[in-house]
């Protein structure tokens, strides 16, 4: 029997150690990095949330995420949480994502791999279904572009059709978004696309606001009271056409049988390009029978509409005038000099206003050149665009010779998109008086060949200097302190400093298990102290206390004796008569708890314990 | 606009923006031009200078008043006053090129070549000429901040911009070399003395006294620009292109 009763000893002490080392082995390794998707099967187009999940106190870098072609991978940011059970802490980290897959089928959801410590642990890879739309004639969508090919400040409309079939049965001429919840569409070009000007969303979307009947777009929400109610549209149904099918030939062949819902938005392009919309997606319950209840059963349907694009393509090269740089819309062309009394070779301003509307920015100076070369020397232009409308180019000019009488006539050439072709505005001659210039001196021959690079010789004289800065809002004070900027960079250096060493002492907290559970020691005492003296628990206010010396000695408070308590204090360099004293209040303690010993100081006696050992232990507190 | 992005943005601007002028520097600006547009001689140009200078002398450092300081200067002959003017005025409005243009025809005018050589530090430093004294020292707080925003946000441990870290060193290596040229500037600016000489035919000597022989085989004329050394009681040791040192009595010369 004793011999029996040893093996079985024996034999359970080894299954004991095998159960410790498998648990071990499992936290260690396969536990530590843990993968999640939020559902295993997604339409088309649809995202779907992706959960890294690292669990330990170690501080890790972010998954990396490898072999990830078959998805756009969006990272909405990282978690970290901690909890205590029966003293022990843990902690995992969580890296949150959006995985929206490229294509359909079953696809893999490779194993990411997180670097804890400087080791590389993988998670599991996950699979992924990606469902294709549905191809039933219960709902159909197309996309369509008038015109689909345009120039730069030409308009163009892109409509999404949604074609649902009639109802079922004696209800067929009703509208079939009565009995339904409204549809969810997922349109691309709500929001600003780069290179084509339109209304603003709200603009644009307000008008098609319902209470209901009609379709949500994009999940877009306004908030009621405390509530968030998704926006329904009314995309104006009414029963479909052939002309409205023109684009989709299933449709065409029973038209009748569908009603259509239309959502049109008008674009201007500003920039040559081909612009893509699209693929837009409908989601919803359709009706499409009666039941034997006489009842319409529904169905979801999720469809799409195929990406259709519109190119914005160059004004034409055949027929384009010399005088032409780069204007595309509607304008009108002025000129203006000063001074208009001059002589040979002084500086004069010649401003050419350019005033419509179009791609006033992508405008370049007219070459007046062949107009105005011969009578005057012309300098490189300055364009500045203004109050939206108006282009301005500055010539700076000097008369060749005396008896100029005006400055001729300047053409300027556009495209106009209306028209579909180039058109040449003309500025009107400006009459001016260029008289002869004084004798010229050696001295006033002059080079002037800083304005250009790689000029090695002398150029054709000029005489005179450009004119002042008249206009006092251009004088501003432009001095410098240097001393100023040195001393902000040395505040930024400081405060760098700062904030470094802050952090630092923050993220070493955090790494910290056992400096981060002494932080917390005092006011967690305090907490359940106050918790257990409301309760009248004397074995509450015994582990109160307790924990604050488990805290601060960072062991297991759980079974911690009397005895246990005195060791750790003298351990921890508390005064001996307060570690007796505490010793003998947890005996006090014990004592009532088995054998109910009612002392009425013992509460009174705890608390002045709590506070002294708080007071002892303070060093190790902060 | 968010605090911090007014925070941000009124710290790179502290640097940079300067004030514009009160009511009664308006009024003087406004004089001073008129009295330019109807000057017909020397004297009302030198009259102009002056009202130009005044302002400045005022605490309004501006490019535009010493441009126009420096064109009143030229319409009185006075060609070294107004290379000075003008190599002032260019630290403050180095893209302007009608200023380059005026500053040309002075040196030209005044028989100075107008080709400037470039060193090395010119090819690293390429933006050293083409932007202003404010503005490099704009730019450097600018570089400076978002260097540190950056090195924090990478410290903290912010996900969601990419190569933080790797955007917090260059914009560090930015800053340095933004340093270096603001610095450059600065002491060009504020610890040399520049020099131009306004008097015709000033013999430079080998000491600071008239009794000491010539420093150079030709006298110097006015608009020779140079660098000054040293400040004698009336005489400058000054240092001229080419290394070549000699003394000039102060009052051949106008310094900035």
């Amino acid at each position: 029997m004793t011999g029996s009763g040893g093996v079985g000893s024996h034999a359970g002490l080894w299954q004991r150690a095998f159960a410790v080392i498998a648990v071990l082995a499992a936290g260690v390794s396969a536990q530590e990095v843990d993968a999640r998707l939020d559902e295993q099967q997604v339409r088309v187009g649809d995202s779907v949330g992706y959960t890294v999940v690292v669990r330990g106190n170690k501080e890790t870098e972010e998954p990396e995420l490898a072999g990830f072609e078959d998805f756009d991978v969006a990272f909405h940011g990282a978690r970290h949480l901690t909890s205590f059970v029966n003293g022990r802490m843990s902690s995992e980290q969580r890296f949150s994502y959006t995985l929206t897959p490229k294509k359909g089928g079953a696809l893999t959801v490779p194993a990411v791999v997180v670097k804890i410590a400087g080791k590389l642990v993988r998670s599991q890879a996950l699979l992924l279904t990606v469902l294709p739309p549905d191809d039933i004639d219960l709902v159909r969508a197309a996309i369509s572009i008038e015109p689909e090919t345009v120039y730069p400040l030409q308009p163009f409309v892109v409509t999404l059709r949604i074609f649902i079939q009639r109802l079922p049965g004696p209800m067929s001429d009703r509208d079939p978004l009565r009995v339904t919840r409204p549809p969810r569409l997922r349109v691309p070009w709500v929001d600003p696309i780069d290179g084509l000007e339109s209304k603003s969303k709200a603009e644009w979307l307000r008008p098609l606001v319902v209470r209901q009947r009609g379709f949500s777009i994009n999940d877009m929400t306004t908030q009621e009271f405390f509530d968030q109610r998704r926006l329904v549209f009314n995309l104006d149904g009414r029963e479909a056409t052939a002309a409205d099918a023109a684009g989709s030939p299933r449709v065409k062949e029973r038209v009748g049988e569908y009603w259509v819902y239309t959502l049109t938005r008008e674009f201007t392009p500003v920039r040559r390009g081909e612009y893509s919309f699209g693929p837009a997606r409908v989601r919803g319950t359709f009706a499409d029978a009666v039941g034997k209840d006489k009842r319409l059963t529904g169905r979801d349907v999720y469809v799409i509409a195929p990406a259709v694009s519109v190119f914005v393509k160059d004004v034409p090269t055949k027929g384009r005038p010399a005088s032409y740089t780069g204007g595309i819309g509607r304008f009108v062309v002025t000129a203006d000099i000063e001074p208009k009394d001059a002589r040979v070779g002084d500086p004069m301003t010649l401003t050419l206003t350019v005033l419509g509307r179009g791609n006033l920015d992508d405008i370049g100076p007219p070459d007046l050149e062949p107009e105005l070369g011969e009578l005057f020397r012309l300098y490189e232009a300055t364009s500045a665009t203004k109050e939206s409308n108006k282009r301005v180019f500055t010539y700076g000019l000097r008369p060749r010779r005396a008896g100029i009488e005006a400055v001729p006539a300047v053409s300027f050439s556009f495209f106009d998109v209306e028209q579909g072709a180039y058109v040449t505005d003309t500025t009107t001659a400006i009459p001016i008086a260029v008289t002869a210039a004084e004798t010229v001196s050696d001295g006033d021959i002059v080079s002037g060949a800083t304005n250009g690079a790689g000029r090695s010789g002398l150029e054709e004289t000029e005489k005179g200097i450009f004119a002042n800065v008249s206009d006092a809002r251009e004088v501003r004070d432009e001095g410098v302190a240097p001393v100023r900027t040195y001393a902000y960079l040395g505040g930024l250096l400081v405060i760098y400093i700062v904030a470094g060493a802050v952090l630092g002492r923050r993220r070493r907290l955090r790494g910290d298990p056992a400096l981060v559970r002494r932080k917390r020691a005092r006011a967690r005492a305090k907490q359940r102290w106050s918790a257990a003296r409301a309760a009248g628990e004397t074995t509450e206010l015994r582990q109160a206390v307790a924990g604050l010396v488990a805290d601060v000695a960072d062991v297991s408070e759980s079974g911690l004796t009397g005895a246990d308590v005195h060791a750790q204090l003298i351990a921890l360099g508390a005064d001996a008569d307060l570690a007796v004293r505490a010793q003998s209040w947890f005996e006090s303690c014990d004592a009532a708890r088995y054998g109910g010993d009612a002392d009425p100081d013992r509460v009174a006696e705890g608390e002045r314990l709590l506070d002294d050992l708080i007071a002892a232990l303070g060093r190790h507190l902060k | 606009m968010s605090f911090f992005r007014m925070l941000m943005l009124s710290l790179f601007l502290l640097p940079a923006c300067g004030r514009g002028l009160d009511l009664d520097e308006a009024r003087g600006f406004e004089e001073a031009q008129r009295n330019f547009l109807a000057a017909q001689s020397e004297q009302d140009y030198l009259e102009s200078a002056a009202r130009f200078r005044a302002l400045s002398e005022r605490g309004v450092t501006s490019g535009a008043l010493l441009y126009n300081e420096g064109n009143c200067y030229v319409k009185s002959g006075r060609w070294g006053e107004a290379i000075a003017a003008y190599r002032r005025a260019v630290r403050y409005r180095p893209r302007d090129p009608y200023l380059r243009d005026n500053l040309g025809y002075a040196l030209t005018s005044a028989g100075q070549s107008v080709t400037e050589s470039k060193s090395l530090l010119d090819h690293v430093l390429f933006w050293q000429g083409w932007t202003s004294y404010g503005e490099k020292f704009g730019l450097l707080a600018l570089a400076a901040t978002l260097a540190m925003l950056a090195a924090l946000m990478s410290r903290v441990g912010v996900r969601r911009i990419p190569a933080l870290r790797r955007t917090a060193w260059v914009l560090l290596v930015l800053t340095l070399l933004l340093g270096w040229s603001a610095t450059l500037q600065a002491f060009d600016v504020e610890m040399t003395t520049h020099g131009v000489v306004t008097a015709d035919d000033v013999v430079a000597r080998k000491g600071d006294a008239e009794s000491y022989e010539p420093a150079f085989s030709t006298p110097l004329h006015a608009g020779a620009e140079f660098v000054v050394l040293e400040h004698r009681r009336e005489w400058l040791h000054i240092k001229l292109p080419g290394d070549l040192e000699g003394w000039i009595p102060v009052s051949a010369a106008v310094q900035y």
